[in-house]
């Protein structure tokens, strides 16, 4: 039992991790898409669609059983795959993010550099916790 | 932005969050000191908020985009009031850690806004 309660516990601080991811890149697409959305169509996109994700992944954390465990899922690998392929591509390829000869960062970018690296920590942290509460 | 304050500010953040990691491993639960610690944090928000508007009303402007600074200063004020509210409805010990991540996300949130005021 005692085991149980403790990986609820550290369940509660990935949820406030994740609110915490998901209100930045929340904040950060609103205000891109209000103030300069043009100027890089992609990246900023990129953004809104990562903040949307963060969102579904906390409530679903946050619930956690039956059908939010499976969207959960889904949202945790959609994150991982995106910040790694982003990742990825700002490295390889940047001149997909460079506008007027300056690079457009998105969350992702560099595996999440600018957040610490904290958008390729949590969805391996959250999808182990998905695996281990499931035993309890 | 005033450089001192942000300091004084942005510091205090850091060494609030510390303590309440300190309490977490401690095994306390919330209490009126963690609760307390967190109000300063916000007290702090509103006050830099508070003197920032005087500031651009009097004429200063960022080096960066004023409207982002507001922005970060606005998001920022959410952090402490939605981890303290997770504290009052969830009394456990791992609603201090969620206290003290709050705390040092304000912190980091400083320090983008000084960038951003400061260039």
């Amino acid at each position: 039992m005692a085991t149980s309660k403790r990986s609820l516990g550290i369940g509660r601080l990935l949820i406030a991790a994740y609110a915490v991811l998901a209100l930045a890149a929340t904040g950060r697409a609103g205000y891109e898409l209000a103030a300069k959305f043009n100027e890089a169509p992609l990246p900023y996109s990129l953004s809104i669609f990562s903040a949307l994700v963060y969102i579904v992944a906390t409530i679903a954390l946050a619930r956690s059983t039956g059908a939010w465990r499976k969207v959960a899922y889904v949202a945790v690998i959609i994150e991982l795959t995106g910040v790694l392929l982003i990742g990825a591509a700002s490295v390889i390829w940047p001149e997909a993010f460079t506008y007027n000869g300056k690079l457009v960062k998105t969350v992702w970018s560099f595996f999440g550099i600018a957040y610490g690296f904290v958008p390729v920590a949590l969805p391996v942290l959250g999808l182990i916790w998905l695996g281990k509460s499931k035993k309890n | 932005m005033i450089e001192i304050f942000f300091q004084i500010q942005a510091w205090l953040a850091v060494a609030i969050g510390l303590v309440l990691i300190g309490f977490g491993l401690a095994k306390r639960k919330p209490s009126l000191i963690s609760l307390g610690a967190i109000a300063v944090v916000e007290l702090g928000l509103l006050v830099q908020l508070i003197s920032s508007i005087t500031m651009v009303v009097g004429g200063a402007r960022a080096k960066g985009d004023t409207i982002e600074f507001f922005a970060y200063i606005l998001v920022a004020l959410i952090v402490p009031l939605g981890a303290a509210f997770w504290a009052l409805i969830e009394r456990t010990r791992w609603s201090v850690y969620v206290l003290a991540v709050g705390s040092l996300t304000v912190a980091i949130m400083l320090a983008r806004m000084h960038q951003i005021w400061f260039g």
